[in-house]
């Protein structure tokens, strides 16, 4: 594979100035990629065109300007538009984006449609052509669908691929074609974060655009880490600037992150799960030193203290009962906090002071800590806090939460699916409970829609996705539920690469990449932009673009017509393009016109940023929120009334993990593992990427201390390991990270070897497929393991 | 070892060896002689061939080193500035004039020391040419280099390998004594290094991080090899004092020499090589740069 | 003498390497070669309270580097074939027909810039972009800093602009002179106290 096929060559290029720089070209079309081919229809062969960056689903959405020559794509750089202000900066791409050739001509790319000749798993695989292939789908779909019913086929979450119209858009379209499918609510990503923001304040949109971010005095980065996974092109870019108009900014991470290194005037390294700790002995000193906004609280709050609970509830324990310790006899004071969060008394009280009194102020959650067991805490912790020191609805203030932005939604396509006649919905995460239970479920685990399932699931179509085997919690276990064909009978994966989950596939077909198909891109959660993808080259080998190969399914299954409406990739770009034009973005010139004119990307400035709950806050009873109250709801009657107030409290608690430092685990299991994103990966895209591999090789990171009491020195492979799993691959010594935490980020592909360790270090060996009580969401980053020098 | 330096270390050690063998022949055995009026037999002449075999591997390994030898013409190019230029310019010279040298002795066998004052030049071109070689290593960009351990230890290995490899010769027309003195030099220059690398060491871990971690390589990526080149060391110094003491005025005694003359070259040849590959293993940018 | 030099504001800096990797696209670099690293350095002192906490010192910061175009240039001193050398404008190339390949530069240079081509035996660096600049545009790796840390110009300019600090901590003493302006990471105060170093070596070393 690969090397000894890379034919060299040497271009000469004359450079001004006498030189001749003789410089090694890699050229792709050695390794039989189409150079030469014609490319789109109207479409210059050669020469810079801009273009989204492919899509997978990290925070940024940026701008890419590709040079295309002969067919091949030969250089890539990113947004050069003058100006590059605040009010409308440049869409710069990061390390990803720029890394893209390697990807895009990778010698591993899938060349032909897949279908498997070994046992599920074992990752053998005959090659068929586009009509067997689809043919075999169809059948296994229409006998399936017959057997089972359309509630036992699934189209999993995934986003590993996607523009407007690509990745898994077109096939829950195509399903609901043929009678719908099984459907899900939430995310891998946002689970918590989305169901616990409104039990606050009734609404996910709690963001100002980011433009306002310049106008705060003090930001706590709360876990939140912009610059390496781009929560928003230019997040960090912005923070940046704050910081130039006076800002100061805090970091609270167990890592000292790319973030908390060029954006923040100091780090605080708090122990994982236990945010809502500190937030809490916060909110304690807050309150012993009457440090919170006593008029806003007063006015648009419910549940503060027993003076505002609501009505019936009045002897119920209120966020000042829970602080001061009135139920539970314990205070939530700094020296509680301390020994639970690794944070030292004094910073909290400092911190704490510093958070209350600067104004206005912002803190911002990132979404790590609510992809844990207790998740939904430290979200409603942390919109507490924004609300009780009165930064709500102001400009340079933040109301914490998901933070949606006003005016901003949707972002995740415009792509029309269609209507589901399947009404049951499971949360993302618990796809595997509804293979081998299905029939079971019921609300409890988050089933919807239905009070039981017809069937389990029996017929997965895996788009852009590799949550079957690397990113869901405990792959083990759902390798050992995947390969026994009993209870999924068809698995199709459709990707780009023999991904971890591909393996686990009946049926593998091969997927161009966005800079082969038509696409469409909008800012994502951020930004008012809408960036045009223009193919740019022709599909590699056989493959086809998501769209293509549901239109061509389509075809086998009679829905052809109704599914493309006649339209190919470019003309349902168009129509979405035309959509944007009517709905969100009037001043969106022509398609045709903007496609001529190579621009990419159509922005539109922000000089006076929206801030969320303006009206709410200077009308709290004209304007009153979406939740039951219309008031801030620190004491949530709704969660009240769940019943279940060790898991699921009205008020933000603390609630220790149920993998903690704290618990008997940690005798064996005494290290708490975390896996944040990783620079050199989108989840799990790009693991194979030589560029981003050398710039970011996968380690596991480690402090000294923690090193050093197990006699590891830098560079060292070491076995990283539960009941779960195990794991091999080197260490990183890092004063960056605190004793007792190691990160593993997330994503690289599981490639177990003969004796079941995975050799390519993905933390999903380890986590675990447990839910988290009130969301339903993954609570992957609740691991505690063991580290040991690996035998060599 | 695993080292990439190889071609180096085998082009640093054959040109010190060839030199010195020059050096310790003229001093040793030519000099003493200088009075007296024996023609030089033909073993004297194999010594010069064995010179110049030497510096004809070091020249072929310089070339190893090369991505790109076909350029090597140029590399003459910039000897105003560069000690690298001045290295192969001083290769050249050196070998050319040992290659004369060498040539006149097998042409006129009988010329005897009218052909010493060329010797001489030859041997003083040597030394001149270790020093260059020593410069080119004492760069600021490598401070665990840029020290005066670095020709000291060119120097010294030039000696001890000529002089023992000398010893093997058993020549002792003339004085006995010189053969004492050859096993002298086969003893004490170990001896010395053995004591300079506590010095050499701590001056290591006292100057600053790059040398610092100098020290690391040193004892923990290298650690058998370090502790490989003192036992070493120690060997060389037992087979030298073996072969001091079966040294005898009878030349018909000589066979005695030979046993332990040849294993105290072995050690040290052995000994020279490790160290030559920890000097290289020592490559660090300052700082982590 | 040099007329072009970098900025590298180290405050800002991240270390997420799109530069090196700009450069790696423009250039064609196979990994192992980078005319651009990002040297990540750190250093820390970690204690537990009585409480149960922990407190640190720490000091982290990245610093980006290409080469530095040095006004004194070591390498181009060093070469022995002159193919690495000045330009007029003070630019510093390696002329790849002329190189033997001895790595000698790579030795000389105190910042790791010679970048040494294993398959061809020749040594590459950074050429500033020389045909970009030509053109007028900025060099590519600049071009493509999401956080705006790198800049490109006179060096004149960039003095004025930023004052003549060419160093921080663990850079060697500037005696290359090198065209790189540097704008200190406030924790850079403290390295040298903490004994900070360059920890992510293996990210930097030219080898693959
Ligand atoms: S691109 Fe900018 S922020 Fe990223 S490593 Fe390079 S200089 Fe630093
Ligand atoms: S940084 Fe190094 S390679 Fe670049 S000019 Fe300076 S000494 Fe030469
Ligand atoms: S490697 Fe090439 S450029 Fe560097 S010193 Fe040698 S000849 Fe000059
Ligand atoms: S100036 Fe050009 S060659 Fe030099 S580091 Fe930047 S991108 Fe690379």
């Amino acid at each position: 594979m690969g090397k000894q096929n890379r034919r060299e060559f040497i271009r000469k290029s004359a450079v001004a100035g006498g030189m001749v720089i003789s410089s090694p070209v890699w050229f792709p079309d050695a390794l039989g990629f189409n150079p030469g081919q014609a490319v789109a229809p109207g479409l210059a062969k050669n020469g810079w065109i801009r273009v989204g960056c492919p899509a997978h689903n990290c925070g940024g959405r940026c701008l890419l300007k590709v040079l295309v020559d002969d067919g091949i794509i030969t250089r890539i750089e990113t947004d050069d538009r003058p100006g590059d202000t605040p009010a409308d900066p440049q869409l710069r791409a990061c390390i990803r984006g720029r890394s893209y050739r390697r990807r895009q001509y990778h010698p591993d790319r899938l060349k032909t449609p897949l279908v498997r000749t070994g046992k599920r798993g074992e990752g053998k695989f005959r090659e068929a052509t586009w009509d067997e292939a689809l043919g075999i789908m169809a059948a296994e779909m229409l006998r399936i669908r017959s057997k089972y019913g359309n509630e036992s086929m699934f189209v999993p979450y995934g986003t590993g691929s996607y523009s407007h119209l690509n990745g898994r858009w077109p096939a829950a379209r195509l399903m609901n074609f043929i009678g719908g499918a099984l459907d899900y609510y939430n995310s891998y990503s946002w689970a918590c974060i989305s169901k616990a923001t409104p039990t606050v304040y009734g609404t996910g949109i709690t963001g100002n655009q980011r433009q306002d971010w310049l106008n705060s005095k003090y930001i706590l980065m709360w876990g939140w880490n912009p610059a390496e996974m781009r929560d928003g092109t230019n997040s960090d870019y912005f923070i940046k600037k704050a910081r130039e108009n006076g800002a100061r900014v805090v970091c609270i991470d167990p890592r000292m992150t790319f973030s908390a290194v060029s954006l923040a005037d100091e780090w605080i390294s708090i122990r994982p799960g236990t945010d809502t700790a500190m937030m809490s002995a916060m909110a304690y000193v807050m309150v012993m030193e009457k440090l919170y906004d006593i008029d806003f609280v007063r006015t648009h709050c419910l549940g503060f203290d027993s003076t505002q609970m609501p009505k019936g509830l009045e002897n119920e324990e209120s966020y000042v009962d829970y602080l001061l310790g009135k139920f539970d006899g314990q205070p939530k004071s700094p020296k509680w906090a301390a020994p639970i969060t690794g944070v030292p008394s004094e910073t909290i009280t400092r911190i704490a002071r510093e958070y209350a009194t600067t104004k206005p102020a912002m803190l911002y959650q990132g979404y790590g800590m609510q992809r844990r067991a207790y998740g939904e805490q430290p979200v409603r912790g942390g919109c507490v806090l924004a609300a009780i020191t009165g930064n709500v609805g102001i400009h340079g203030g933040w109301a914490s939460g998901i933070a949606h932005q006003p005016g901003g939604e949707p972002f995740w396509s415009i792509f029309p699916t269609g209507t589901n006649n399947v009404q049951a919905r499971i949360p993302t995460f618990l796809w595997t409970e509804a293979i081998i239970r299905g029939t079971t479920l019921t609300a409890k685990e988050g089933l919807t829609g239905v009070e039981k399932l017809n069937s389990n699931i029996k017929f997965i179509w895996s788009v852009a996705s590799n949550i079957l085997m690397n990113q869901h919690g405990n792959i083990n276990r759902s390798g050992r539920i995947l390969e026994n064909e009993s209870l999924v009978e068809f698995i199709v994966v459709q990707d780009q690469f023999m991904t971890s989950s591909a393996k686990y596939a009946d049926l593998v077909l091969p997927v161009c990449t966005h800079f082969e198909t038509w696409g469409l891109e909008d800012g994502w959660k951020y930004g008012e932009e809408v960036i045009l993808m223009p193919q740019v080259v022709q599909p590699a080998f056989q493959s086809k673009s998501d769209y293509r190969i549901c239109a061509d399914l389509a075809a086998k299954l009679g829905v052809y017509d109704a599914f493309t409406e006649g339209l190919d990739e470019k003309g349902w770009t168009h129509k979405l393009w035309d959509q944007y034009r009517e709905t969100r973005f009037h001043n969106l010139p022509p398609f045709e016109k903007f496609l001529e004119s190579n621009q990419g990307v159509y922005s539109v400035p922000v000089f006076n940023p929206k801030i969320s709950f303006q009206e709410f806050r200077n009308d709290p009873i004209g304007h009153p929120l979406q939740t039951p109250s219309g008031k801030i709801e620190i004491f949530s009657e709704t969660l009240f009334q769940m019943g279940n107030p060790n898991e699921i409290p009205a008020v933000p608690k603390y609630i220790q993990e149920w993998e903690s430092p704290f618990g008997p685990e940690a005798s064996s299991y005494p290290l708490q593992a975390i896996g944040p994103h990783y620079m050199a990966r989108v989840h799990s895209t790009h693991d194979n990427v030589d560029w981003l591999k050398e710039a970011f090789p996968q380690r596991v990171f480690i402090n000294p201390i923690d090193a050093n009491s197990r006699d590891l020195t830098d560079g060292d492979r070491v076995l990283v390991f539960n009941e779960r799993g195990k794991i091999s691959l080197p260490c990183r010594v890092t004063p960056r990270i605190m004793p007792g935490v190691v990160a593993v980020p997330q994503g690289a592909w599981s490639m177990p070897g003969p004796d079941g360790i995975d050799t390519n270090g993905n933390i999903n060996a380890l986590s675990s497929e447990r839910w988290t009580p009130l969301a339903f969401g993954n609570a992957q980053h609740t691991i505690m393991v063991e580290i040991k020098k690996a035998r060599t | 070892m695993k080292s990439s330096e190889w071609p180096l270390v085998i082009f640093t050690l054959a040109m010190q060896l060839s030199v010195g063998i020059m050096l310790i022949y003229d001093l040793f055995i030519l000099f003493p002689l200088y009075r007296s009026r024996v023609a030089l037999p033909m073993k004297y002449h194999w010594i010069l061939l064995i010179a110049l075999l030497a510096a004809i591997i070091g020249v072929i390994f310089s070339f190893l080193h090369l991505g790109n030898p076909a350029n090597a013409p140029r590399s003459l190019s910039n000897i105003g500035t560069s000690w690298l230029s001045r290295e192969i310019s001083g290769v050249l010279i050196y070998s050319s004039l040992l290659l004369v040298t060498t040539i006149l002795h097998f042409v006129m066998p009988s010329a005897g020391r009218s052909l010493k004052w060329l010797i001489d030049i030859t041997a003083v071109a040597g030394i001149i040419l270790i020093f260059i070689m020593s410069r080119i290593y004492m760069i600021p960009a490598r401070p665990t280099w840029n020290t005066f351990f670095t020709p000291l230890g060119f120097y010294m290995a030039a000696i001890v390998m000529g002089a023992s490899l000398l010893l093997l010769f058993q020549i002792n027309q003339g004085s006995w004594a010189s053969q004492k003195s050859l096993a002298v030099l086969t003893i004490s220059i170990p001896v010395i290094q053995l004591a300079l690398l506590p010095v050499y060491m701590s001056w290591l871990s006292q100057s600053g991080i790059a040398s610092g971690q100098g020290l690391t390589i040193l004892l923990q990526n290298h650690m058998i090899a370090f502790y490989l080149r003192l036992i070493l060391y120690l060997l060389a110094i037992a087979f030298g004092f073996w072969a001091f003491f079966s040294i005898r005025s009878d030349t018909t005694q000589n066979r005695l020499l030979f046993t332990p003359a040849l294993l105290a070259w072995a050690a040290i040849l052995a000994a020279q090589i490790i160290d030559r590959l920890l000097f290289y293993a020592q490559n660090i940018s300052p700082d982590g740069f | 003498m040099s007329t072009f030099g970098f900025f590298c504001d180290t405050s800002a800096c991240s270390g997420c390497k799109t530069c090196q990797v700009a450069c790696k696209d423009k250039n064609n670099l196979e990994p192992g070669i980078r005319f651009r690293r990002v040297y990540e350095v750190a250093g820390a002192n970690w204690n537990k309270t009585e409480e149960g906490a922990w407190e640190h010192d720490i000091v982290a910061y990245n610093l980006s580097i290409g080469c530095n175009h040095c006004e004194d240039p070591a390498c181009v001193k060093a070469c022995p074939t002159k193919a690495m050398h000045a330009e007029s404008d003070g630019m510093i190339l390696v002329d790849s027909k002329i190189c033997i390949g001895c790595r000698y530069c790579e030795w000389a240079c105190p910042y790791g810039s010679p970048q040494y081509n294993e398959q061809k035996g020749i040594m590459q660096k950074c050429d500033f972009c020389r045909d970009y600049i030509l053109e007028g545009k900025q060099p590519a790796c600049v071009a493509s800093c999401p956080m705006r840390a790198l800049e490109f110009g006179q060096i004149g300019q960039l003095i004025e602009k930023h004052g003549d600090n060419r160093t921080i901590y663990p850079m060697p003493d500037p005696i290359t002179k090198p065209a790189l302006f540097i704008r200190k990471h406030p924790g850079a105060r403290f390295a040298r106290k903490l004994n900070a170093s360059i920890i992510n070596r293996e990210e930097v070393r030219n080898e693959k």
